[in-house]
């Protein structure tokens, strides 16, 4: 009998790999293991495991990812929208005349509810469609993937357009650099842009599918 | 005419196993089973993989077992065919015997 552990690395993603009979799976692995299999065979077995977990996790969710593709494909339209609102009120003016730090907030804090009102009607108009085929669905949970959604937005949103943007305005990279005229091409950053609405959305209608994954499972 | 979805090969090797098993059909022994007559290794995840498609279909049910210590306290899962799942399997070895009857001796065919 194999009295060693097998690979901790490989344990630790099986008991962290989506799927409602894992526990038993990895039982089964440990005790193979445990009657002389090697510990190339338990990481073989392993990858098989986590490869055939993520791609039913992946076509359990192929009409969310899909969504969630076609309306990132929407947000560059979106935001030239959101544009032509603040330049008919004179958004940028007013916000500039106010004190620090407040056109900065006024100027962000905007664009935020802006994106999220985007995002949640996207999300929404996903319901009704869910609603009217399947007729399950966990509210509280797709409610909570949407509060999971804000933080994702906000982070990434941060990380990929503010503070980038920031930093370039600020040192006046985009003139003194040639470099820089291809990195901020117009296709970069439309690509770039919808990355943090990509991961919003997607983080929303991921959580709410393996909701009702869980409990269709829990059911039988 | 009833809509019938007709069993995957894999899906039928797996039902002869839990049936050939018995009471003792979970995932180590049904994958065993199978290593021993495909005389190639069987990934246990592909098993469980199929067993859900099966008790998606009603073609099985699972009970949770005790937990043992040789498996770090998790729970082995016991399968069972259901009298759906017994009937397919009926219903399929009929159809392949019938069909293979129809053909000649094939040349190659190992004997």
């Amino acid at each position: 009998m194999n009295e060693m552990r097998p690979p901790s690395l490989a344990t630790w993603l099986l008991a962290h790999t989506p799927g409602p009979r894992n526990e038993a799976l990895a039982g089964d692995l440990l005790e193979e293991f445990r009657s002389g299999r090697s510990r190339a065979w338990f990481w073989s077995q392993t990858r098989c495991a986590l490869l055939l977990a993520w791609s039913k996790s992946i076509t359990l969710r192929a009409p969310a990812i899909l969504f969630t593709l076609l309306q990132t494909a929407l947000v560059p339209a979106w935001l030239l929208v959101v544009s032509r609102v603040e330049n008919q009120f004179n958004l940028h003016q007013r916000f500039h005349q106010m004190d620090w730090p407040w056109p900065f907030l006024c100027e962000w804090g905007l664009l935020l509810i802006a994106n999220l009102l985007f995002i949640w009607t996207g999300i929404a108009l996903y319901l009704v469609c869910h609603l009217s085929t399947s007729g399950d669905l966990n509210l509280r949970r797709f409610i909570r993937g949407m509060r999971a959604s804000l933080p994702a937005l906000l982070t990434l949103w941060a990380a990929l357009v503010v503070l980038p943007a920031n930093f370039i305005q600020r040192y006046g990279l985009d003139n003194s650099v040639p470099a820089m005229h291809s990195i901020l091409s117009v296709h970069l950053a439309a690509f770039v842009v919808r990355l943090p609405f990509f991961f919003a959305i997607l983080c929303t209608l991921w959580v709410a599918a393996s909701s009702q994954h869980t409990q269709r499972t829990k059911a039988r | 005419m009833t809509d019938r979805s007709y069993l995957g090969e894999f899906e039928l090797m797996i039902l002869l196993a839990v049936l050939h098993l018995g009471d003792e059909a979970y995932g180590v022994p049904i994958s065993r089973e199978l290593e021993r007559h495909r005389d190639r290794d069987v990934s246990v995840g592909s098993v469980y993989a199929a067993l859900e498609r099966l008790e998606a279909k009603s073609l099985v049910t699972s009970t949770l077992g005790d937990p043992t210590p040789e498996r770090g306290g998790k729970a082995k899962r016991y399968f069972r065919v259901t009298k759906e799942g017994l009937r397919q399997v009926s219903e399929t070895r009929r159809i392949l015997t019938r069909l293979w009857k129809q053909l000649p001796e094939l040349k190659g065919e190992p004997s």
